[in-house]
């Protein structure tokens, strides 16, 4: 059902009005802000993973019982898949926040929209992430009952 | 000569019909994500106070004081965990729940109160990388510091 298109024909509009204006605004720079201490964190992890990989790849070895090469390398593409899914969330947040304000201030609606549709996409990857994870938390629960 | 109407209009960016359709989609999820996290929190503090987690110590394995200091420490960080993120997700919640309504009946006011939501959320996601960075930053400190006074 999409009641929105009869209220769009009859003159009913939402609009980007000076407080919509100033909420992306905000939001498009406190994303900005996350995003760069995010960006900060993750080069953190990347410096101590390649600073201590072959002390850790020892640890590992150490807890892992024989055969635990096959392990460690499992972990280390666990590793690589985290940073991935960050890096990739983290762009569309970054996406979002400059399109935005940048479709804002030059008064362009297919920049502006850009940068919505990086915000949607963000919480997709956002939202499957979470149903993933929770599956997972749900593990030791169940182990309880 | 001004006339109000002005400050009304001085924004030429509407939100169209492709506007909409991406807000009600990330509002959708927003929603979809906000509630998950509160079924997780619930999760986190039920699987804290049964005592049991994967991978974790259970009572045979650490005797006791050392067992209820250890289980004692995983309820109270799920409670903190909880209550970080409640307060978290609701500013979600909002968003997902006032701009999906707006987005169906057209209300210029439900559109204000979610993307206000939108904003704290992501102002006060920002506010706590910035307190856990302070943190991470004074551990690594202090592991490097340890690291150069063990060699002395």
């Amino acid at each position: 059902m999409e009641p929105n298109n009869t209220s769009s024909i009859l003159g009913e509009q939402l609009t980007v009005s000076p407080d919509v204006n100033y909420q992306l605004t905000e939001t498009s720079r406190w994303t900005r802000i996350a995003c760069i201490i995010s960006i900060v964190f993750l080069a953190i992890l990347l410096l101590i993973l390649v600073v201590a990989g072959s002390a850790l790849t020892t640890v590992l070895g150490n807890f892992l019982p024989a055969g635990g090469d096959m392990l460690t390398g499992i972990f280390f593409v666990f590793i690589g898949i985290v940073f991935l899914v960050c890096g990739v969330l983290i762009y569309l947040l970054l996406r979002f926040s400059k399109l935005t304000s940048l479709g804002l201030r030059t008064q362009n609606q297919a920049v502006f929209n850009d940068g919505l549709a990086a915000l949607k996409t963000y919480f997709i990857i956002y939202g499957v992430l979470s149903i993933v994870l929770i599956s997972f938390s749900l593990v030791p629960l169940l182990t309880i009952f | 000569m001004n006339t109000g109407y002005e400050n009304e209009n001085i924004f030429n960016v509407g939100i169209d019909d492709t506007a909409r359709n991406h807000l009600r989609t990330a509002a959708t999820w927003a929603r979809i994500i906000a509630i998950i996290a509160f079924a997780s929190y619930a999760v986190n503090i039920i699987t804290a106070f049964l005592g049991k987690k994967a991978g974790g110590f259970t009572g045979e394995e650490v005797s006791g004081l050392a067992a209820s200091a250890s289980r004692g420490s995983e309820i109270i960080s799920a409670i903190i965990g909880a209550v970080i993120g409640i307060i978290l997700n609701i500013f979600l919640l909002r968003f997902g729940s006032n701009t999906r309504e707006a987005m169906d009946n057209l209300s210029q006011g439900s559109l204000e109160t979610g993307l206000n939501g939108l904003r704290s959320y992501f102002k006060m996601s920002a506010i706590l990388l910035i307190i856990v960075g302070i943190f991470v930053l004074l551990a690594l400190l202090l592991l490097l510091a340890g690291g150069g006074l063990s060699r002395y």
